[in-house]
């Protein structure tokens, strides 16, 4: 595929190439199909998202640099298939007006854990409630186990930024449960 | 004296986006509290929220055989050029005919028919001419073939991951457009300027150092000789728009409508303007730029900044010249199209109740000889209505559809983003693949 794209004839992406990203596609599918389920409103958008990210994936893999991990670049694909699910929705404009919201002090945390004694079910539809970024954040750092570097490239934020993403999170987080 | 870990140091170390010894006991305490969260957190989450209690199983079952239908209503009809308008074919069969007529007012109106048939009759004015015996028929079929190549556009910039790449229409790879600052700008909303020189785009912006910030979308414009891109106006939302001569390009900042933070670019100077305006761009009528302020369109004089209430809108808008299209909000939450004269002199509506996924719908997309409306709808699906009326055209799983200065529609497949090309335009059946998203055909001017 690469050969023929230099060469300026665009072709079918290379068997192998396909092969490896249908095995690599299995083990992560439905960990991926769990992160669509919070993003989406209904099931069937959640099902539309993970089809929508494997087509997109698929047709990208030409532009996959094979000495790096998958996962990172998979997720980061997944970013852009939400990114514009939420652009249909009107919603991603809310990102930046929730950031702008979000108050400049970081408050001190409890030492007690705030989560302790709410029941699964409770935290996941406050998860679901969450506003983007924050959902997303928690999502990626509480949940799916990413290395910090690898939460960076999928999100686009650089590390030392995610910190403070994440903070606010669980406040947010938080004052969902308390509502 | 040792200083105690900041809330976002001690959270970042409790989620193991830091490591390092705590201080002391009071910030071990702390970070043990949150490590405690995040393992609740993490458990609940393990498990995907229901989809059954949301959608109990009669619901999911109707939806999935709901699917089966809309997907076997597809495979076995939408895709067949016989349903919709009646094919142009046999219209322009009796017109090929007339040609040969020794009336001339007769010669000269079905010239005229078959030049606004353009590219859609292209096979059968070849075949026509092959097959013609009398001189005028003969000479007549090949100054329209000879007009169809003139305005035929053969490229088109597509969006692929971080490159935008200039392809022939048969998928041949012109050239590729890279950025070298991220590797990861993904390209959004691809609009290449009227003179054919400056390719503009959304893609995800570098979050600036020392900003808490977001990758939302930065306004990206290419050179299309040299491949070197520009970065302007961080956080662009809405689709770039270019002004006739190509020396301006205006964005939005924001959702479509009033919290919408405009944005003009000069490729004189690569300046902004300095322009405090709310809307998103729709189109440029004359110098001036037509604007969708939340719940109506604007004419705004860039430079005075002042802006005049052309009509009601619910969405941005596309012009033929004389009319703007766009859809209005009616009282069912539905969308209504609506065909509004420039000069306010009337408007009409097109087609009622159109139920879309958007917030605010993409503007409805008017064909260059101004004869179609095409646009999206919840499906999704592309719907193609003819301005003069009739039975409405229908494509399955595509989005944003865009005309090409041609008459042929572009389009993308919903599932996997790659460009479709109706070959010969609405209504013909035949569709060109071709790698990458976003499509923007290439200016006429263009064509060498």
């Amino acid at each position: 595929m690469r050969e023929s794209v230099r060469t300026g004839t665009m072709m079918p992406v290379a068997e192998l190439g396909r092969t490896e990203f249908e095995a690599a596609w299995r083990r992560h599918e439905p960990a991926l199909r769990r992160l669509c389920r919070y993003l989406a409103e209904r099931e069937s958008d959640a099902a539309d998202l993970v089809q929508e990210i494997s087509l997109r994936a698929l047709r990208e893999l030409d532009g996959f640099d094979p000495t790096r991990p998958l996962r990172p670049w998979l997720y980061a694909i997944a970013r852009h298939v939400i990114v514009d699910h939420l652009r249909r929705r009107g919603k991603w404009w809310d990102i930046e007006r929730e950031l702008a919201a979000a108050p400049e002090e970081a408050e001190e945390p409890a030492c007690d854990p705030v989560l302790a004694e709410e029941s699964a079910a409770k935290i996941r539809d406050a998860v679901r409630r969450l506003p983007e970024p924050y959902r997303l954040v928690i999502l990626y750092t509480a949940w799916e186990g990413f290395t910090p570097s690898e939460i960076s490239e999928i999100l686009g934020v650089p590390p030392g930024r995610i910190r403070i993403h994440l903070y606010r999170a669980l406040k947010r987080l938080e004052k969902e449960l308390k509502e | 004296m040792t200083s105690h870990l900041t809330p976002e140091e001690a959270t970042a170390r409790a989620f193991g986006l830091d490591s390092g010894k705590p201080h002391c006991d009071d910030c071990a305490r702390r970070i043990e509290a949150l490590r405690a969260d995040r393992a609740r957190l993490a458990g609940a989450l393990e498990e995907s929220p229901s989809a059954r209690a949301r959608f109990p199983r009669l619901i999911s079952a109707l939806a999935a055989a709901l699917c089966l239908a809309a997907v076997g209503y597809a495979v076995l009809t939408v895709r067949d050029p016989g349903v919709g308008p009646a094919s142009p074919r046999q219209d322009a069969q009796k017109w090929i005919a007339e040609l040969g007529s020794e009336d001339p007012a007769v010669r000269d109106r079905a010239t005229q028919a078959l030049a606004e048939m353009g590219p859609r009759i292209e096979g059968l004015l070849k075949k026509s001419l092959l097959a013609a015996t009398d001189a005028e028929t003969k000479a007549r079929l090949g100054d329209l073939l000879a007009r169809i190549e003139v305005r035929r556009i053969d490229r088109l910039a597509v969006g692929s991951g971080a490159a935008v790449r200039i392809l022939k229409t048969d998928g041949t790879l012109l050239r590729e457009l890279r950025g070298d600052s991220k590797s990861d700008v993904h390209v959004r909303d691809l609009a290449w300027s009227p003179d054919g020189a400056w390719l503009a785009f959304l893609g995800d912006n570098v979050t600036p150092p020392g900003q808490l910030s977001w990758p939302i979308m930065d306004l990206h414009v290419a050179d299309a000789a040299t491949g070197r891109i520009r970065i302007f106006a961080r956080k662009a939302c809405t689709p770039p728009v270019w002004s006739p001569d190509s020396k301006l390009v205006a964005v939005g900042a924001g959702h479509p409508g009033e919290d919408s933070e405009l944005h003009v670019v000069s490729t004189d100077d690569w300046k902004e303007l300095p322009l405090k305006a709310a809307g998103t761009p729709c189109f440029w009528s004359g110098p001036s730029l037509v604007i969708f302020t939340g719940a109506a369109l604007e004419k705004l004089d860039p430079a005075t900044g002042k802006s005049t209430r052309l009509c009601d809108a619910s969405s941005s808008a596309t012009s033929d010249g004389s009319k703007a299209y766009v859809f209005l909000r009616n009282a069912g939450g539905k969308f209504d199209l609506q065909a509004v004269d420039l000069g306010k002199v009337w408007s009409v509506t097109l087609l009622e109740g159109i139920d879309s996924e958007y917030a605010v719908p993409p503007a409805p997309q008017v064909s260059p000889d101004g004869q179609w409306i095409a646009f999206e709808r919840r499906g999704p699906e592309i719907v193609a209505v003819r301005v003069a009326g009739g039975k409405p055209w229908t494509l399955l799983n595509a989005r944003a559809p865009l005309w090409a200065p041609d008459g042929r529609l572009a389009y993308q497949d919903a599932k996997s983003w790659e460009t479709e090309i109706l070959r010969a335009g609405l209504p013909e059946g035949e569709i060109q693949k071709l790698p990458g998203s976003s499509p923007a055909w290439a200016p006429a001017q263009e064509k060498k």
